[in-house]
Protein backbone atom coordinates (compact mmCIF):
# COMPACT_ATOMS: atom_id res chain seq x y z
CA UNK A 1 0.00 0.00 0.00
CA UNK A 2 1.55 3.04 -1.21
CA UNK A 3 -0.52 5.07 0.52
CA UNK A 4 0.88 4.71 4.18
CA UNK A 5 -1.35 7.37 5.47
CA UNK A 6 -4.66 6.15 3.98
CA UNK A 7 -3.36 2.33 5.39
CA UNK A 8 -2.99 3.74 9.11
CA UNK A 9 -6.29 5.57 8.71
CA UNK A 10 -8.05 2.61 7.48
CA UNK A 11 -6.58 0.22 10.04
CA UNK A 12 -7.83 2.64 12.84
CA UNK A 13 -11.14 3.46 11.72
CA UNK A 14 -11.52 -0.30 11.48
CA UNK A 15 -10.82 -0.92 15.22
CA UNK A 16 -12.76 2.37 15.63
CA UNK A 17 -15.79 1.10 14.46
CA UNK A 18 -15.82 -2.44 15.19
CA UNK A 19 -15.25 -1.08 18.75
CA UNK A 20 -18.21 1.79 18.63
CA UNK A 21 -20.42 -0.72 17.01
CA UNK A 22 -19.46 -3.67 19.47
CA UNK A 23 -20.20 -1.06 22.22
CA UNK A 24 -23.68 0.12 20.26
CA UNK A 25 -24.69 -3.87 20.50
CA UNK A 26 -23.59 -4.59 23.87
CA UNK A 27 -22.80 -1.77 25.84
CA UNK A 28 -19.38 -3.14 26.64
CA UNK A 29 -15.95 -1.75 25.76
CA UNK A 30 -13.39 -3.66 24.22
CA UNK A 31 -9.94 -3.07 23.97
CA UNK A 32 -7.89 -4.30 20.71
CA UNK A 33 -4.72 -6.06 21.12
CA UNK A 34 -1.37 -4.94 18.74
CA UNK A 35 -1.92 -4.67 15.21
CA UNK A 36 0.20 -7.81 13.54
CA UNK A 37 0.92 -8.75 10.35
CA UNK A 38 0.74 -12.51 9.62
CA UNK A 39 3.43 -14.19 7.56
CA UNK A 40 0.70 -17.04 6.86
CA UNK A 41 -2.08 -16.31 3.56
CA UNK A 42 -4.55 -18.36 5.75
CA UNK A 43 -6.05 -17.76 8.79
CA UNK A 44 -8.44 -20.76 11.07
CA UNK A 45 -11.33 -20.02 12.85
CA UNK A 46 -13.61 -21.89 14.81
CA UNK A 47 -16.81 -20.32 15.89
CA UNK A 48 -18.47 -17.62 13.89
CA UNK A 49 -16.76 -15.95 10.58
CA UNK A 50 -18.15 -13.27 8.32
CA UNK A 51 -16.68 -12.21 5.39
CA UNK A 52 -17.23 -8.82 3.73
CA UNK A 53 -15.05 -8.54 0.27
CA UNK A 54 -14.22 -4.75 -1.19
CA UNK A 55 -13.13 -3.20 -4.70
CA UNK A 56 -11.97 -0.06 -4.83
CA UNK A 57 -8.83 2.64 -4.57
CA UNK A 58 -8.23 -0.73 -1.71
CA UNK A 59 -9.53 -4.14 -2.64
CA UNK A 60 -9.85 -7.38 -0.47
CA UNK A 61 -11.74 -8.02 2.67
CA UNK A 62 -12.69 -8.27 6.16
CA UNK A 63 -13.28 -11.30 8.21
CA UNK A 64 -14.45 -11.31 11.56
CA UNK A 65 -13.85 -14.14 13.44
CA UNK A 66 -15.81 -14.53 16.99
CA UNK A 67 -15.97 -17.17 19.18
CA UNK A 68 -19.61 -18.51 19.68
CA UNK A 69 -19.97 -17.44 23.20
CA UNK A 70 -18.93 -13.84 21.74
CA UNK A 71 -21.81 -14.25 19.25
CA UNK A 72 -24.25 -15.27 21.70
CA UNK A 73 -23.76 -12.96 23.87
CA UNK A 74 -23.98 -10.04 21.05
CA UNK A 75 -27.36 -11.56 19.66
CA UNK A 76 -28.69 -11.77 23.39
CA UNK A 77 -27.96 -8.42 24.27
CA UNK A 78 -29.41 -7.12 20.61
CA UNK A 79 -32.58 -9.75 21.50
CA UNK A 80 -32.81 -9.72 24.79
CA UNK A 81 -33.65 -13.43 24.42
CA UNK A 82 -30.97 -16.24 26.23
CA UNK A 83 -30.26 -18.23 22.96
CA UNK A 84 -28.08 -20.48 23.98
CA UNK A 85 -26.38 -22.26 20.50
CA UNK A 86 -25.83 -20.89 17.47
CA UNK A 87 -29.05 -20.77 14.97
CA UNK A 88 -30.07 -19.03 11.51
CA UNK A 89 -30.92 -15.87 13.41
CA UNK A 90 -27.91 -15.50 15.14
CA UNK A 91 -26.14 -16.38 12.05
CA UNK A 92 -27.78 -13.01 10.57
CA UNK A 93 -27.30 -11.31 13.41
CA UNK A 94 -23.69 -11.21 12.94
CA UNK A 95 -23.78 -10.22 9.45
CA UNK A 96 -25.26 -7.50 10.22
CA UNK A 97 -22.84 -6.99 12.54
CA UNK A 98 -20.19 -7.41 9.95
CA UNK A 99 -22.01 -5.08 7.98
CA UNK A 100 -22.10 -2.32 10.18
CA UNK A 101 -18.38 -2.32 11.34
CA UNK A 102 -17.26 -2.60 7.96
CA UNK A 103 -20.03 0.34 6.01
CA UNK A 104 -18.55 2.28 8.65
CA UNK A 105 -15.44 2.56 8.44
CA UNK A 106 -15.37 2.62 4.94
CA UNK A 107 -17.88 5.62 4.90
CA UNK A 108 -15.14 7.41 7.01
CA UNK A 109 -12.48 6.50 4.73
CA UNK A 110 -14.06 7.38 1.18
CA UNK A 111 -15.04 10.72 2.54
CA UNK A 112 -10.96 11.32 3.84
CA UNK A 113 -9.75 10.28 0.65
CA UNK A 114 -12.38 9.58 -1.68
CA UNK A 115 -10.85 5.96 -2.30
CA UNK A 116 -13.98 4.77 -4.08
CA UNK A 117 -14.28 1.51 -1.94
CA UNK A 118 -17.22 -0.51 -2.19
CA UNK A 119 -18.99 -3.41 -0.39
CA UNK A 120 -19.78 -6.89 -1.16
CA UNK A 121 -22.45 -8.31 1.03
CA UNK A 122 -21.52 -10.16 3.88
CA UNK A 123 -21.16 -13.98 4.26
CA UNK A 124 -21.67 -15.62 7.28
CA UNK A 125 -19.82 -19.29 8.07
CA UNK A 126 -19.81 -21.31 11.64
CA UNK A 127 -17.56 -24.30 12.10
CA UNK A 128 -15.57 -25.86 14.41
CA UNK A 129 -12.37 -25.53 11.73
CA UNK A 130 -12.43 -22.93 8.94
CA UNK A 131 -9.19 -22.16 7.49
CA UNK A 132 -9.64 -19.09 5.28
CA UNK A 133 -6.90 -18.65 2.35
CA UNK A 134 -6.23 -15.41 0.31
CA UNK A 135 -3.75 -15.36 -2.28
CA UNK A 136 -1.77 -12.13 -3.75
CA UNK A 137 -2.78 -10.16 -0.04
CA UNK A 138 -1.22 -9.24 2.83
CA UNK A 139 -3.20 -9.71 5.74
CA UNK A 140 -3.61 -7.81 9.26
CA UNK A 141 -4.75 -9.25 12.32
CA UNK A 142 -6.14 -7.50 15.25
CA UNK A 143 -8.11 -9.36 18.65
CA UNK A 144 -10.58 -8.28 20.69
CA UNK A 145 -10.80 -9.80 24.02
CA UNK A 146 -14.20 -9.72 25.41
CA UNK A 147 -15.38 -11.21 28.25
CA UNK A 148 -17.46 -13.95 26.50
CA UNK A 149 -14.16 -14.88 24.50
CA UNK A 150 -12.04 -13.33 21.50
CA UNK A 151 -12.78 -11.46 18.36
CA UNK A 152 -10.33 -11.53 15.53
CA UNK A 153 -10.60 -8.58 12.71
CA UNK A 154 -8.41 -10.01 9.92
CA UNK A 155 -8.28 -7.97 6.63
CA UNK A 156 -6.27 -8.88 3.78
CA UNK A 157 -5.86 -6.24 1.51
CA UNK A 158 -4.50 -6.97 -1.99
CA UNK A 159 -1.05 -6.61 -3.07
CA UNK A 160 -1.02 -4.86 -6.16
CA UNK A 161 -2.66 -1.40 -4.14
CA UNK A 162 0.04 -1.82 -1.66
CA UNK B 1 -27.70 -14.59 -15.88
CA UNK B 2 -26.95 -18.65 -15.10
CA UNK B 3 -25.54 -19.84 -18.21
CA UNK B 4 -23.04 -17.06 -18.47
CA UNK B 5 -21.99 -18.30 -15.37
CA UNK B 6 -21.65 -21.91 -16.68
CA UNK B 7 -19.90 -20.40 -20.11
CA UNK B 8 -17.78 -18.55 -17.99
CA UNK B 9 -16.28 -21.32 -16.16
CA UNK B 10 -16.09 -23.86 -19.17
CA UNK B 11 -14.03 -21.34 -20.77
CA UNK B 12 -11.72 -20.89 -18.17
CA UNK B 13 -11.47 -24.77 -16.94
CA UNK B 14 -10.92 -25.27 -21.18
CA UNK B 15 -7.57 -22.79 -20.95
CA UNK B 16 -6.30 -25.83 -18.35
CA UNK B 17 -7.20 -28.34 -20.83
CA UNK B 18 -10.13 -29.37 -18.52
CA UNK B 19 -14.42 -30.24 -20.52
CA UNK B 20 -16.85 -29.78 -17.78
CA UNK B 21 -19.91 -31.23 -18.71
CA UNK B 22 -24.13 -31.97 -17.85
CA UNK B 23 -24.66 -28.53 -16.65
CA UNK B 24 -27.87 -28.07 -14.50
CA UNK B 25 -29.27 -24.96 -13.75
CA UNK B 26 -31.77 -24.55 -10.62
CA UNK B 27 -32.93 -21.78 -7.95
CA UNK B 28 -33.37 -22.02 -4.44
CA UNK B 29 -34.85 -19.37 -2.05
CA UNK B 30 -31.29 -18.76 0.25
CA UNK B 31 -27.57 -18.85 -1.27
CA UNK B 32 -25.93 -21.20 0.61
CA UNK B 33 -22.84 -23.68 0.35
CA UNK B 34 -22.64 -27.24 1.44
CA UNK B 35 -18.66 -28.47 0.23
CA UNK B 36 -15.39 -28.69 1.65
CA UNK B 37 -13.71 -26.38 -0.24
CA UNK B 38 -15.68 -23.06 -1.76
CA UNK B 39 -14.10 -20.06 -3.25
CA UNK B 40 -16.26 -16.95 -2.42
CA UNK B 41 -15.90 -13.73 -5.33
CA UNK B 42 -18.41 -10.36 -4.02
CA UNK B 43 -19.70 -8.79 -6.27
CA UNK B 44 -19.51 -4.58 -6.01
CA UNK B 45 -21.20 -1.22 -7.86
CA UNK B 46 -24.17 -1.00 -9.13
CA UNK B 47 -25.59 -4.27 -8.38
CA UNK B 48 -23.77 -5.87 -5.07
CA UNK B 49 -23.76 -9.88 -4.88
CA UNK B 50 -21.98 -12.74 -4.53
CA UNK B 51 -20.65 -15.75 -6.35
CA UNK B 52 -19.61 -19.23 -4.66
CA UNK B 53 -18.03 -21.74 -6.18
CA UNK B 54 -18.25 -25.19 -4.19
CA UNK B 55 -15.65 -27.96 -5.69
CA UNK B 56 -15.93 -31.68 -4.16
CA UNK B 57 -12.79 -33.89 -3.93
CA UNK B 58 -13.63 -35.27 -7.66
CA UNK B 59 -13.26 -32.10 -8.76
CA UNK B 60 -10.40 -30.55 -6.34
CA UNK B 61 -8.48 -33.92 -7.78
CA UNK B 62 -8.98 -33.43 -11.24
CA UNK B 63 -7.80 -30.00 -11.66
CA UNK B 64 -4.45 -30.48 -9.17
CA UNK B 65 -4.11 -33.28 -11.04
CA UNK B 66 -4.24 -31.28 -14.89
CA UNK B 67 -2.47 -28.65 -13.92
CA UNK B 68 -0.13 -30.08 -11.72
CA UNK B 69 0.83 -33.49 -13.26
CA UNK B 70 2.74 -35.59 -10.93
CA UNK B 71 3.97 -32.67 -8.71
CA UNK B 72 4.03 -32.93 -5.01
CA UNK B 73 3.32 -29.64 -4.31
CA UNK B 74 1.80 -28.15 -0.61
CA UNK B 75 -2.24 -28.01 -0.38
CA UNK B 76 -1.73 -24.22 -0.30
CA UNK B 77 -0.12 -24.49 -4.14
CA UNK B 78 -3.21 -26.41 -4.97
CA UNK B 79 -5.82 -24.35 -3.27
CA UNK B 80 -3.78 -21.01 -5.19
CA UNK B 81 -5.14 -22.94 -8.44
CA UNK B 82 -8.75 -22.95 -7.66
CA UNK B 83 -8.72 -19.77 -6.45
CA UNK B 84 -7.20 -18.57 -9.83
CA UNK B 85 -9.87 -20.54 -11.48
CA UNK B 86 -12.44 -18.75 -9.91
CA UNK B 87 -10.86 -15.20 -9.97
CA UNK B 88 -10.52 -15.87 -13.92
CA UNK B 89 -14.58 -17.18 -14.35
CA UNK B 90 -15.76 -14.51 -12.31
CA UNK B 91 -14.23 -11.67 -14.48
CA UNK B 92 -15.19 -13.89 -17.62
CA UNK B 93 -18.73 -13.35 -16.03
CA UNK B 94 -18.72 -10.01 -16.01
CA UNK B 95 -17.74 -9.48 -19.37
CA UNK B 96 -20.02 -12.23 -20.80
CA UNK B 97 -22.88 -10.47 -18.61
CA UNK B 98 -22.21 -6.94 -19.89
CA UNK B 99 -23.12 -5.65 -16.22
CA UNK B 100 -21.86 -2.35 -15.98
CA UNK B 101 -19.77 -0.51 -13.34
CA UNK B 102 -19.70 -3.90 -11.06
CA UNK B 103 -16.18 -5.33 -9.53
CA UNK B 104 -14.92 -8.47 -8.77
CA UNK B 105 -13.13 -8.54 -5.13
CA UNK B 106 -10.27 -10.82 -5.02
CA UNK B 107 -10.99 -14.66 -4.01
CA UNK B 108 -10.99 -15.79 -0.08
CA UNK B 109 -11.20 -19.55 -0.48
CA UNK B 110 -12.60 -21.76 2.45
CA UNK B 111 -11.48 -25.23 3.35
CA UNK B 112 -13.59 -26.97 6.55
CA UNK B 113 -16.09 -29.61 7.18
CA UNK B 114 -19.69 -29.33 8.84
CA UNK B 115 -19.46 -25.74 7.57
CA UNK B 116 -22.81 -24.07 8.13
CA UNK B 117 -22.99 -21.25 5.70
CA UNK B 118 -25.51 -18.61 4.83
CA UNK B 119 -24.41 -16.49 2.05
CA UNK B 120 -27.60 -14.45 1.09
CA UNK B 121 -31.29 -15.12 2.68
CA UNK B 122 -32.21 -14.30 -0.99
CA UNK B 123 -32.96 -16.16 -4.32
CA UNK B 124 -30.17 -17.94 -5.91
CA UNK B 125 -29.23 -19.13 -9.26
CA UNK B 126 -27.15 -22.32 -9.02
CA UNK B 127 -25.39 -24.53 -11.89
CA UNK B 128 -23.75 -27.23 -10.97
CA UNK B 129 -21.74 -29.29 -13.47
CA UNK B 130 -19.26 -32.16 -13.96
CA UNK B 131 -15.65 -32.67 -14.42
CA UNK B 132 -14.72 -36.15 -14.71
CA UNK B 133 -16.03 -37.92 -11.45
CA UNK B 134 -16.07 -34.75 -9.70
CA UNK B 135 -18.64 -31.88 -9.13
CA UNK B 136 -18.85 -28.13 -9.61
CA UNK B 137 -21.50 -25.60 -7.92
CA UNK B 138 -21.27 -22.13 -8.85
CA UNK B 139 -24.19 -20.30 -6.73
CA UNK B 140 -24.63 -16.61 -7.66
CA UNK B 141 -27.27 -13.71 -5.84
CA UNK B 142 -27.60 -10.42 -5.98
CA UNK B 143 -28.86 -8.16 -3.00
Amino acid sequence: MNDQRMFKKVMTTFVQTFVDVYKQFTDEDLQPGGLEKLEENSISIAGIAVIVPFTGKLSGRVLLGIDKDVALSIYNSITGESVEDICDDVLFSMGEFGNMVTGNAVTVVNNEFKSGIRLAPPSVFSGDEMNFVNFKVNIYNIVFKTPHGVIRLNTAFKEEAE
Amino acid sequence: MTQHLYEALKESLRMFGIEPFSPVEYQGSQHIVESQIIAIVGLTGNKKGTITVEFDEGAFDKIVKTLMPGMDVEFSVKLSALSEIANMMSGNFLSRSKLLAVDITPPTMLVGKNIKAIIANIDTNYVSCSIDSGTIVIGMSFQ
